[in-house]
């Protein structure tokens, strides 16, 4: 099994990129030796806030580079790519959901979707997109009719599944979401857990879900907390 | 999807964006207005007269002499006398004479006596003569040549007998009901004061004043222009124009009393006859041109009465120097308010760039470059300037319609409707780019926000 995503040697502080926080200059947010997943695997990555989950997550999309180390995703260096090539490759490559308000809100929910397709370099022509997009509504128990409603009509459940399409519909190698299920309830949570999988499953698609809710672990094969692979001394505070 | 995006944004976002539009469609609207006027009447003024080398009228200041008549705006309050036009016309330098007298008028139009000659040596523009549309020059005593504009408003013919009123407000008393004119020429457009103008011979004019033969008429007739002066000067504070024509008046029907003041006033004897009518200003055309400088020293030296004479072109410099002055405080205001409003698009979008911190964040991780986020900003700024600059333009355009029969009437400015110039296509390219330099800010703030864009923000 190949590596889809590969990191060594990776630290990261936030001084070197922006002034944002006032972290000290030692004081790395993220130092970690190595740390890899396989393709198709389910991974839940797990954390209190501030042990330096969303800079990981950050790093993992290529928004922001490791001050040192390598990261590779599907064996490109994310350091060896150019800002533009950066950006057209995580548009291919890698899908994201948000924790909450993944939709923009004044596009209607077929636009949504398309957003999720149009920054690639597949040329797919339009109606074979829409094509898609109207099975992973199926896929995601959605009904069709929502297609034309604005984002923001839609409960915070739906808003989340939509997500899911619009990460899905470039059929990217890894889909990362972000705590997606903290704003759902119960039900909510299972059902979009349900479909997530089974979409995961139906497209090979390599996925990492990130959460500090541990009591989801136990749905996943693997479970891999941040604090064990992440070295750096006190982190993020 | 780039454009769909910013145009759904901008929807979302209607009422500050309206708003904001329509602050850009006013100061557009400003802008275009100052310079297209600024244009037009420089155009406009510059094209009344050509082919007259020298004007000539009573000793008054160039501007009220080219005023009255050239714009045949104001009063003529003195007259000059036949016998000094009679010296002008036979100096060695000068090549023709048309002396011209205003004071009557027809529905508020001016009604301007003068010589056939008028027609052959008055230009306009670039030494356009002018021509007939239909009919001739006047003949009789009581032809008429019309101006286009007089002829287009009132549909009027070749054939139509018209009656002249006394003074030139729009609201006269006193109608020469007695001696209709008959019109018989109408002459083609020249986007200058003659298609305001009704123009009549001398003998017409005369005879018109002299009709009303019997004293019980003549009586009346001046009770009546005493109403018309007090009416005058109530309304139009220009009691005075038609001095000349009036002591003309008295004299023909009260000679007794009217000889003394008349030759107090004019300084010389009036001669009784036909040709003795005094004159508002002669225009002059000279046999070389650099006898301008020689006449006018003539003029004012002449003894028998206070003349002043002009330079068409200086004094139309002069006058534009005045007004000119007016109009470029106008486009330094109208450039502010450009400005300011420019400012307030930008900090428009600014402000909503905190709410679309999120928005940024989804475009990024879809994989949209900062320069995307860039450019989609800027599209926004774009969109709402255009769609400003196209309403302020038809504003204009719509204003320009409105207002065009007012200027022509009431400042004898001809301007064109058409708003769309070489000039405003500047203005409007200038506006755009602008708004896309104000728009900078809110598109570097945008991009900056995408460089650092944070997967949690929210």
């Amino acid at each position: 099994m190949s590596a889809i995503v590969s990191v060594k040697n990776l630290s990261f502080s936030y001084e070197s990129t922006t002034k944002k926080k006032a972290v000290s200059v030692e004081n790395n947010i993220l130092e970690i030796p190595e740390f890899s997943i396989n393709a198709g695997e389910h991974v839940f990555l797990f954390g209190p806030s501030g042990s330096g989950k969303s800079t990981l997550l950050n790093i993992l999309t290529g928004l922001l580079l490791p001050s040192s180390g390598q990261v590779k995703i599907l064996e490109q260096d994310w350091s060896s790519l150019k800002g533009k090539t950066r950006d057209a490759f995580r548009a291919n490559h890698i899908g994201f959901v948000f924790q909450q308000l993944n939709l923009i809100p004044y596009l209607d929910v077929l636009d949504n979707i398309l957003l999720g397709a149009e920054f690639g370099q597949q040329n797919r022509p339009k109606h074979q997109l829409i094509e898609q997009a109207k099975q992973l509504m199926n896929d995601l128990q959605l009904p069709e009719s929502l297609l034309l409603k604005p984002a923001r009509q839609l409960s915070v459940g739906q808003q989340q599944r939509v997500a899911i399409a619009r990460a899905l519909i470039k059929e990217p190698e890894l889909l990362i979401a972000d705590e997606p299920t903290s704003a759902l309830d119960e039900a909510n949570r299972n059902a979009f857990l349900k479909v997530l999988f089974e979409l995961a499953e139906k497209n090979n698609t390599t996925l990492v879900f990130v959460s500090h809710d541990q009591t989801l672990a136990s749905q996943f094969k693997r479970v891999v907390g941040i604090q064990s692979i992440n070295k750096a001394s006190k982190s993020g505070e | 999807m780039f454009v769909k995006l910013a145009k759904q944004s901008l929807i979302s976002r209607r009422t500050s964006v309206l708003l904001t539009v329509l602050a850009i469609t006013i100061s557009v609207f400003v802008l275009l207005s100052v310079e297209h006027i600024r244009h037009q009447a420089k155009q406009s003024f510059n094209r009344t007269v050509s082919g007259v080398d020298l004007i000539v009228g009573p000793r008054t200041s160039q501007i009220n002499l080219l005023l009255s008549s050239v714009f045949r705006i104001g009063d003529s309050s003195n007259a000059i006398s036949q016998s000094s036009v009679e010296d002008l016309a036979s100096h060695p330098m000068v090549s023709w004479v048309v002396p011209i007298a205003l004071g009557d008028s027809h529905k508020g139009h001016r009604v301007m006596a003068t010589t056939a000659d008028y027609f052959q040596y008055f230009k306009f523009g670039a030494k356009q003569p002018l021509t007939f549309k239909q009919g001739q020059v006047f003949k009789q005593h009581f032809d008429l040549v019309l101006g286009a504009d007089i002829a287009e408003k009132y549909s009027y013919e070749l054939g139509k007998e018209i009656v002249l009123s006394h003074g030139t407000g729009v609201t006269s008393f006193t109608h020469h009901e007695q001696t209709p004119f008959t019109v018989v020429g109408i002459l083609n457009r020249t986007g200058t004061p003659v298609d305001q103008t009704l123009h009549v011979s001398f003998e017409g004019l005369h005879h018109m004043h002299e009709e009303p033969q019997n004293e019980e008429r003549a009586h009346k007739e001046h009770n009546q222009e005493e109403h018309d002066y007090e009416d005058q000067d109530n309304h139009e504070g220009h009691a005075h124009h038609d001095k000349a024509l009036d002591h003309e008046e008295h004299e023909n029907h009260d000679e007794d009393h009217d000889h003394e003041e008349h030759a107090q006033e004019g300084g010389e004897a009036a001669v009784e006859h036909d040709h003795d009518h005094k004159v508002s200003a002669v225009f002059v055309g000279l046999k070389a041109r650099f006898a301008s400088l020689v006449m006018q020293k003539w003029a004012n030296d002449y003894k028998g009465e206070a003349l002043s004479a002009i330079m068409p072109g200086v004094a139309l410099s002069q006058l534009w120097r005045m007004v000119g002055s007016v109009e470029t405080v106008l486009q330094v205001i109208s450039i502010l308010v450009l400005i300011t409003t420019l400012i307030g698009l930008s900090t428009m979008l600014l402000a909503t760039m905190r709410e679309r911190t999120k928005e940024i964040a989804i475009l990024r991780v879809l994989g949209a470059s900062p320069m995307f986020i860039f450019m989609l900003i800027e599209l926004e700024v774009f969109v709402i300037t255009f769609i400003g600059c196209i309403a302020g333009a038809l504003l204009l355009w719509i204003t320009l319609l409105a207002a065009e029969p007012l200027l022509a009437s009431q400042l004898g400015l001809f301007i064109d409707t058409n708003p769309i110039s070489e000039t405003s296509l500047m203005v409007l390219a200038f506006v755009l780019v602008g708004s896309l330099i104000m728009g900078l800010i809110p598109a570097i703030n945008a991009y900056r926000h995408s460089l650092q864009a944070n997967l949690t923000a929210r």
